[in-house]
């Protein structure tokens, strides 16, 4: 049989591909292009207004070489699964007691559940700035005017920045977790909580056997794409300490920043960017394999 | 930066996976990973910045032509131009967007054939804004591009200013010395200056001084000694931070301020020598210098950590104004002229000594004398003496013309004349809605005459002008084209870190040496 060329293909669905050409080339104005062209200046020293020069690994070596670096990578791991894991069981909690609402409070309770998530990071920032501030913040004063002790620089004081980056980002987003998840536990057939039950299972036991084994796709969806923002995460962490006090809360994607609009080195940023780039991917086969495990073993 | 609408509408195909067939999850998985790695890159290709093939004309090419300052001239012949303005001044507080906007206006009737198409951003902002604009090859005219102007101009995104600058009968002349050192690199004109500066200063709170016992803040907070004295008092007796440093890397500019204190006649705390032949003297172990400098590195840590909050690393001057008028701060080194910041705070701000009974009062820096040293326990300063000083905000404001027809260029210049010398804009913008210095030494005594400034503004004035070079721009000096990242981040990123613990103060002057050394290649 007569193979069909690439060109027998175009001629067959001409009007499909005409249909996608607009979009693929803004695509690749706008994107891919952007992307190749940034992957190209990690090799240059491009600065700020100039296109720079050919040096090979050199700003790869630079970032290997960098104890900020190094500092930034970690303190970036641990943000974004800290986030991403209180996001994911924040957002699996307020699922579950929006599902228990009647229909009608559950529209209203959702919308103020999910409120952060619409809100501006930067806005989130602020709120939280005068949430947790020393001198002024609600937080502070009322630990004092309760309790009577004086509290912690929240955002300041050893672990505590680090905490409450963490929480102040979970705030922030757990609410698309919460689509997600209430999304999902709608779609759950009743009748298999009813079989259940009628096979005598509790509450608990029907959330472990029916519940969750509903949720383990949305899980790794979540897991995903929560993971490739929270690595890029920069609005509110940068309001809230701007990678400070000193350096001690910083973040790759502040450091990025700091690099290209302080430093104005742009090619090295791009570097760490792909920096970057790598946790996200690493990221995301991890969790693909694992659903792959999770597959087979229900085979 | 991350909630982008693509994410949002991604998000409703998974919403549906829980109730779609087994076989089909694994690909619809490795669907949304692929997605996920491809939203990161999304993330990057936000920054990367197109480095652009233009072509820009010669220096100097099309310069000759300006108006040399009057705003009345014909821009360009005939030909109606419209210029695009960047800049922040213009957004930095109500009154100076509506002066703004208004002025615009102004110049636009002076200048019939000129329209002025006027774009702001916040200082955070402009270079991100700026760099965009340039990338995509399509800068704005005229912009307010600070120390991020030079490396446009090494990189030919900026004409040579020279001949603009020629074109006039009083510039540089009637520049004030922070812009002469400012606008220049290595001889040559990458800017037309900046239309406003600021300097730093020390800035007290009376009640808390008159309380410590001070009677005469000028004579017994004129040194170090005197100033630690009272600090001292101070924080032992009273239920307030006694000093205050604002200690985030984007403000230790009260550090480059008072590590003048400790030198004479306006001599470089930090680099010495011409063109690429450079001495560091941070830490140099050979230099004269040496301790005066280390000194004053030392004693901005441990300034903070005696006497400072927890937050002292983190602190920026904008915080300030509220601290001390609610009484938690009683002195800081970054106050400035602009006296709006604290009536933005408290309407009925009492500024001054007013007999130890003020809620603000601004000083010069302290000058090192020679028992500050041995009084704080700091060796490299014992013996030394300073004068009072500090640092005068000039590279920020700096203001370039971009590639752009003759026309618009010439047009953009007369905007920069009517900005620094048109008293219309001018007296107003630096005497009423954003107290500053101006950028044309005779535009001082002109405000000073115009308006009945706060005791802060007219000190601030004061001290630039009898301190005179003691009062100069961090970096401008040096004509390095790396000045921004040695100021921002080899200096004042390595002093933060100390005052956040995160290196001692004797290996702090070290530390900064090393990060500068390196950034300049030696």
């Amino acid at each position: 049989m007569e193979e069909s060329t690439l060109m027998d293909r175009a001629r067959e669905n001409w009007i499909g591909y005409l249909f996608i050409l607009p979009t693929f080339l803004m695509f690749t104005l706008l994107f891919y292009f952007p992307i190749v062209r940034g992957v190209y200046m990690t090799f240059t020293n491009a600065r700020l207004g100039g296109a720079g020069t050919f040096v090979g690994l050199d700003n790869y070596m630079w970032l290997l070489t960098n104890d900020l670096f190094h500092f930034a990578f970690g303190w970036t791991l641990a943000f974004v699964f800290g986030t991403t894991f209180l996001q994911l069981f924040i957002g699996l909690f307020a699922a579950l007691l929006l599902s228990e609402l009647k229909s009608g409070w559950r529209e209203w309770a959702s919308a103020i559940v999910m409120s952060p998530y619409f809100s501006a990071p930067l806005a989130g920032g602020v709120i939280w700035l005068w949430f947790l501030n020393s001198d002024f913040g609600m937080l502070p004063r009322l630990i004092t005017d309760i309790f009577g002790v004086s509290t912690p620089a929240f955002l300041a004081e050893d672990l505590w920045p680090y905490v409450s980056l963490i929480v102040a980002q979970s705030w922030h987003d757990y609410g698309y977790a919460g689509i997600i998840y209430a999304a999902a536990i709608v779609g759950i057939p009743r009748e298999q909580y009813e079989a259940a039950a009628l096979a005598g299972a509790g509450r608990l036991r029907r959330f472990r056997d029916v519940t969750l084994p509903h949720l383990v796709t949305p899980t790794i969806v979540i897991l995903a794409l929560r993971t490739a923002w929270n690595v890029a995460e920069f609005a509110q962490p940068f309001e809230l300490t701007g990678g400070g006090p000193g350096t001690r809360t910083m973040l790759m994607s502040i450091l990025t920043y700091e690099t290209a609009y302080v430093n104005l080195q742009f090619a090295r940023a791009y570097t760490l960017g792909m920096a970057m780039i790598v946790i996200s991917m690493t990221a995301a086969i991890f969790y693909v394999t694992v659903i792959q495990d999770e597959e087979e073993m229900y085979v | 930066m991350s909630q982008s609408s693509t994410g949002d509408g991604e998000s409703t195909e998974p919403t549906e996976a829980p109730t779609s067939d087994k076989p089909s999850r694994r690909q619809f998985v490795q669907a949304t990973a692929a997605t996920a790695t491809v939203g990161a890159l999304g993330a990057l290709a936000g920054c990367s910045g197109e480095q652009g093939d233009g072509t820009p004309e010669p220096k100097g090419d099309g310069g000759g032509t300006g108006s040399g300052g009057d705003t009345d001239s014909d821009s360009g012949g005939s030909e109606s131009v419209t210029i695009d303005y960047l800049s922040a001044q213009a957004v930095e507080n109500a009154g100076m967007k509506s002066h703004f906007q208004d002025s615009m206006k102004v110049f636009e009737e002076k200048n019939g054939n000129v329209s002025v198409s006027l774009q702001t951003a916040s200082y955070g902002d402009i270079r991100s804004k700026l760099s965009s604009t340039v990338s995509s090859g399509n800068p704005p005219t005229f912009a307010e591009a600070g120390g991020g102007g030079l490396q446009f101009y090494l990189n030919d995104k900026v004409p040579d200013h020279k001949p603009f600058i020629e074109s006039t009968d009083f510039l540089p002349n009637d520049f004030t010395a922070a812009n002469k050192e400012s606008a220049q690199y290595r001889g040559e004109y990458w800017s037309g200056g900046g239309m406003r500066h600021t300097n730093s200063n020390l800035g007290i709170r009376p009640k808390s001084f008159s309380e410590a016992g001070v009677s005469n803040p000028k004579k017994e907070l004129s040194t170090w000694s005197g100033f630690l004295d009272a600090v001292r008092r101070i924080d032992k007796n009273q239920d307030i931070i006694a000093y205050e440093e604002t200690g985030v890397p984007g403000d230790l500019e009260s550090y480059w301020g008072y590590a003048r204190t400790a030198y004479t006649e306006g001599t470089d705390p930090w680099m010495r020598g011409e063109g690429d032949d450079k001495t560091v003297v941070v830490a140099n172990e050979n230099h004269e210098d040496r301790g005066k400098t280390d000194g004053m590195i030392k004693t901005c840590v441990k300034m903070a950590n005696e006497f400072s909050s927890e937050e002292a690393a983190q602190r920026g001057d904008e915080d300030i104004p509220s601290l001390m008028l609610t009484g938690r701060v009683a002195s800081f080194n970054y106050a400035v002229p602009t006296a709006s910041r604290w009536t933005s705070v408290k309407e009925d701000v009492k500024f001054g000594w007013q007999g130890g009974d003020g809620d603000f009062m601004l000083l010069p820096h302290p000058k090192v004398d020679s028992e500050f040293g041995n009084n704080f326990g700091i060796s490299d300063l014992e013996g030394v003496e300073g004068e009072h000083g500090g640092h005068m905000w000039a590279l920020e404001q700096q203001q370039c013309i971009f590639e752009a027809s003759d026309a618009k260029q010439n047009a953009a210049w007369d905007l920069n004349m009517f900005l620094l010398s048109d008293n219309e804009f001018v007296l107003p913008a630096w005497g009423e809605y954003y107290e500053a210095l101006p950028g044309l030494a005779p535009k001082l005594q002109e405000v000073l005459d115009e308006y009945d400034l706060a005791q802060s503004t007219e000190q601030a004035y004061k001290n630039a002008d009898e301190y005179g070079v003691q009062y100069s721009t961090t970096g401008a000096a040096w004509d390095v084209p790396d000045v921004d990242p040695i100021r921002w981040t080899d200096i004042n990123e390595t002093i933060s870190q100390a005052i956040a613990g995160q290196h001692s103060v004797e290996e702090t002057p070290g530390l900064v040496r090393e990060r500068i050394l390196k950034r300049l290649g030696q």
